[in-house]
């Protein structure tokens, strides 16, 4: 399904979102450029695979290498690492994930996005990225193949 | 060149490929250091990806899949309390992503 805003797919009881006008990489992070910066995060797929966060471990690296490890988030079922879709300085954390990990669940594009930064070569990172549809159709792999597993 | 000409015999389609490039000439994939590794298969249960099988004469995990891996993910080794799987450095492999990306150009 596609809304003027997002891409969208019902996965059981859950609404998996692909906002347009962030870039994507294949291993279910986002960027979202603003000017020179950008903030990242983990996509829709993501947080519902991985379920309640209980925890997140902020990067102690201050300058980040596209898929270099950004974070990394501990839930119930798994102790996961998160990878930088971009390449910069880390200006930015969203400490707020200190007290409220459960804002990644909540708003995984929005206000559960994981730190802030300067960027280093975004046209080069960019060859690396996906675009929301390109990512949108990924992420249906991942979704018919995470539901043939449970089969 | 077409990437799909290159891809791996044998590999189901959905590991074939990551951004275009045959997956198995990408250097991501888990090592197992048998000598830590005691059998205890919570790796095997943690993967999704059917990388891990055991074997049960060693009764040790060993990497059965190396292609199923998925590029950049360790999470794995989280999995593993004896520390006993590790990955190449994630730096080199991106730098052998670039080389490779330039010979199998996005469509």
């Amino acid at each position: 399904m596609e809304t003027g805003e997002f891409y969208e797919l019902q996965f059981d009881k859950f609404r998996l979102r692909v906002p347009k006008g962030y870039w994507y990489a294949g291993y279910d992070t986002w960027v979202k450029v603003e000017g020179d910066e950008a903030l990242v995060g983990i996509t829709d797929f993501f947080q519902t695979k991985l379920g309640d966060i209980a925890f997140v471990h902020m990067p102690t690296a201050t300058a980040l290498e596209q898929d270099d490890v950004l974070a990394t988030l501990e839930s119930a079922k798994a102790t996961v690492d998160v990878t930088a879709p971009a390449s910069g300085e880390v200006i930015a954390l969203n400490t707020a994930l200190d007290d409220q990990p459960e804002l990644i669940n909540q708003d995984p594009y929005g206000k559960g996005w994981i730190a802030r930064l300067k960027l280093a070569d975004f046209a080069s990172d960019q060859s690396m990225l996906l675009s929301p549809q390109a990512y949108f159709d990924l992420m249906q792999q991942k979704v018919a193949k995470a539901s043939a597993d449970r089969v | 060149m077409s990437a799909h000409d290159d891809v791996l015999e044998g590999l189901e389609e959905r590991y074939q490929l990551y951004l275009g490039i045959p997956r198995q000439m990408i250097p991501w994939f888990p090592t197992i250091d048998a000598a830590k590794c005691v059998g205890c298969k919570e790796c095997m249960t943690f993967c999704h990806d059917t990388v891990y099988a055991f074997d049960e004469e060693a009764r040790k995990v060993y990497v059965a899949a190396p292609w199923h891996c998925q590029v950049y993910c360790q999470s794995c080794t989280y999995a593993c309390n004896k520390d006993a799987i590790t990955f190449k450095d994630r730096r080199e492999v991106k730098a052998a992503i670039r080389v490779l990306r330039e010979k199998y150009p996005p469509a």
